[in-house]
């Protein structure tokens, strides 16, 4: 069994005639170290369905399991402190803290964590390095550039060392050069263990990927492996 | 807890405009209400003092039934004997006063004079006026032309300094200075001249001296209040009618206590009304805060903040806000105080003032706006915590 396994999971929105069906039923095995693209067209359901893989939101029916554990029933607490520690995100409005500054933004997860301030700034510096940003530690986001910030925000997502890194069309704000960049630090990560989930509608960036998930109407049209 | 308040500052340095708009209702309630504590405890410790030193076993008759209204019948000599009749009274004086001329040289100036009965006077007040005495004696048995002055009258209404051992002239007949009074603040108190009563009698030519007040000193053990029944009991049937005032130390720190209390209500109803449009004030600004910030809410949940943390921050921000407000309003009530307490010691007479600035009420006013800061933070900070991420994030 893979470290996520999705079940048969439907998200409705609403009730009765007003109602959305975001998911229906969709059901996907990922493997450790894999590296998984999801495209389909707008609203067609990726975004949910990667905030249910990612425990930000729970699903209305169905089940996933994270390494083995069901987490569809946990509390919103238990969420919390598990996401933490398994799943990183990086968004595509990059999503940092305007009043905190590159290393801060880093620090933030291992903040909530409990993580020493000593230790933590120690690894924020190392993932800045990672990414490219050593000489960028003290800038703010609105000082930095699209490429930057996203950096940043894959630095951020990695800072409690998760196995799983999702990133919700990370490239989509950013020109083809610069997306370039950011794909380039997803596949080094995968070479380094991590399991990759990122949602595209970049066919080109798909293409890099080990295995294309395809969804239309909040259904899984295909899987591609390579 | 560190961090998350580390945080809170953060976000707020970040909006540091609206965050010191936000803690003028604050300033003001929290300035108000350390002035009021600060003024009226410097009010009530002088008050004790005064009262230490003049002791609790005292016991004063006045002319008239209100402090307000004009004698009707003066206290006389036979009334001083009445007290001195009553159980529990040791002795008794009376004081009396009138405006006479006075004359060093050639100059001449209209001043009050006091005339008091040496032994008791000194009885009574020696201890008291020894600290408000800046030279010389106090009366003793025996004396009979000498002269307590103001301190005016030494140093400003005449031309020539007085000092102890000069002499001055009332009705023409030589008095020497013994004692020379600090400055009192009051400008009557401050032109005043006090000569033993037999002198003031013989000069005045009052054989039945009208007196302002009876001053009764108690027997050790006896009961202020028992006596002071007895005395009124006692003058009434004497006088025929209650046309006096009959007060215990207790009734007097009494009066002066419900006077303060009254001012004291009045300003603590002010600074409540402040602090609660403050508070109000918080709350806005961490509502608009905390919408404004949605995205952000959203964020540092995906990164694994649990509802408590979250909850953490907008409380502890909020408190900032409070207890900044707190701080600025007790910098502006410590100018105030001091303010107050120059113009009590300089204008009102009362030179061992003042003002109370302890540490436990300058922290309890920090710490009680830190809270009001928290309790008006609560609501937002309920809101930021249990939003639901995805919403959060999606939210533009
Ligand atoms: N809170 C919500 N209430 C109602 N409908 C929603 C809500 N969130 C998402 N949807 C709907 O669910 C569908 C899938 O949305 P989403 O997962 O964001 O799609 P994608 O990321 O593929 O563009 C869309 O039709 C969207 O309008
Ligand atoms: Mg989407």
């Amino acid at each position: 069994m893979g470290i996520i396994s999705v079940r048969d999971v439907w998200k409705i929105y609403g009730e009765g005639d007003a109602a959305t069906y975001a998911l229906r039923g969709v059901s996907l095995d990922i493997e450790q170290g894999d590296f998984v693209a999801i495209i389909g067209p707008s609203g067609s359901g990726k975004s949910t369905l990667m905030h249910i893989i990612g425990l930000l939101d729970t699903p209305t029916k169905g089940k996933v399991l994270l390494k083995g554990k069901d987490v569809s029933t946990l509390s919103d607490d238990e969420r919390a402190i598990m996401r933490r520690k398994t799943v990183g995100f990086v968004f595509q409005q990059y999503n940092l803290s305007p009043s905190l500054n590159a290393l801060e933004n880093v620090e933030l997860p291992m903040l909530f964590a409990g993580v020493p301030k000593r230790e933590r700034e120690k690894r924020a510096k190392e993932l800045l390095e990672m990414v490219g940003l050593g000489h960028r530690l003290y800038h703010y986001p609105n000082q930095l550039s699209g490429g930057q910030q996203q950096r940043v925000a894959i630095a951020r997502a990695l800072a409690n060392d998760p196995e799983i890194i999702l990133g919700d069309e990370p490239t989509g704000n950013l020109d083809t050069k610069t997306g370039e960049k950011i794909l380039k630090i997803f596949k080094d990560l995968n070479k380094r263990g991590k399991t990759i989930v990122i949602v595209t509608h970049d066919p080109e960036i798909a293409e890099e990927a080990e295995k294309i998930v395809k969804i239309r109407d909040g259904k899984i049209e295909g899987v591609i492996e390579k | 807890m560190n961090d998350l308040f580390n945080l809170a500052l953060k976000g707020l340095r970040h909006r540091r405009l609206r965050s010191i708009l936000t803690i003028i209702g604050i300033i003001i309630g929290i300035s108000a209400i350390v002035l009021l504590v600060s003024v009226s405890r410097g009010f009530q410790s002088a008050i004790t003092q005064l009262f230490d030193q003049f002791g609790a076993d005292i016991i004063m008759v006045i002319p008239g039934t209100d402090m307000m209204s004009m004698p009707p019948n003066p206290l006389t000599d036979r009334d001083v004997k009445a007290i001195e009749r009553v159980n529990g009274v040791d002795y008794a004086d009376g004081m009396t006063a009138k405006t006479v001329e006075v004359r060093v040289g050639h100059e001449r100036r209209p001043l009050i004079v006091y005339g008091v009965t040496p032994e008791t006077f000194t009885k009574l007040y020696g201890t008291f006026l020894e600290t408000f005495m800046e030279d010389g004696r106090s009366f003793r048995e025996g004396d009979k032309y000498v002269a307590i002055v103001g301190n005016d009258v030494a140093h400003k209404l005449f031309s020539d300094d007085l000092e102890v051992g000069r002499t001055i002239y009332i009705n023409d007949r030589r008095f020497r200075i013994i004692g020379i009074l600090k400055r009192a603040g009051d400008e009557q108190d401050d032109a005043s001249v006090m000569i033993p009563l037999e002198a003031y009698k013989e000069l005045l030519g009052e054989k039945e001296p009208a007196y302002l007040t009876i001053v009764a000193k108690l027997s050790p053990g006896a009961d202020p209040e028992e006596v002071a029944e007895e005395i009124k009991k006692k003058l009434k049937q004497e006088r025929g009618t209650e046309d006096f005032t009959v007060m215990t130390t207790e009734d007097m720190l009494n009066t002066i206590n419900s006077i303060l209390g009254v001012v004291s209500i009045v300003v603590l109803v002010i600074a409540i009304i402040a602090i609660i449009v403050g508070a109000v004030g918080i709350m806005n600004t961490m509502y608009m805060s905390v919408t404004e910030r949605t995205r952000e809410i959203g964020v540092m949940k995906a990164v694994g903040a649990t509802k408590w943390q979250i909850m953490a921050i907008f409380l502890v921000e909020a408190g900032i806000i409070g207890a900044a407000g707190g701080l600025f309003g007790e910098a502006i009530a410590v100018s105030l105080a001091k303010l107050t307490e120059y113009a009590i010691v300089n204008y009102g007479g009362i030179s061992y003032y003042h003002v109370y600035l302890g540490l436990d009420l300058l922290l309890g006013a920090a710490v009680f706006s830190f809270v009001v800061g928290i309790i008006a933070g609560y609501l937002p900070a309920k809101r930021a915590a249990e939003l639901d991420p995805v919403e959060a994030l999606r939210y533009e």
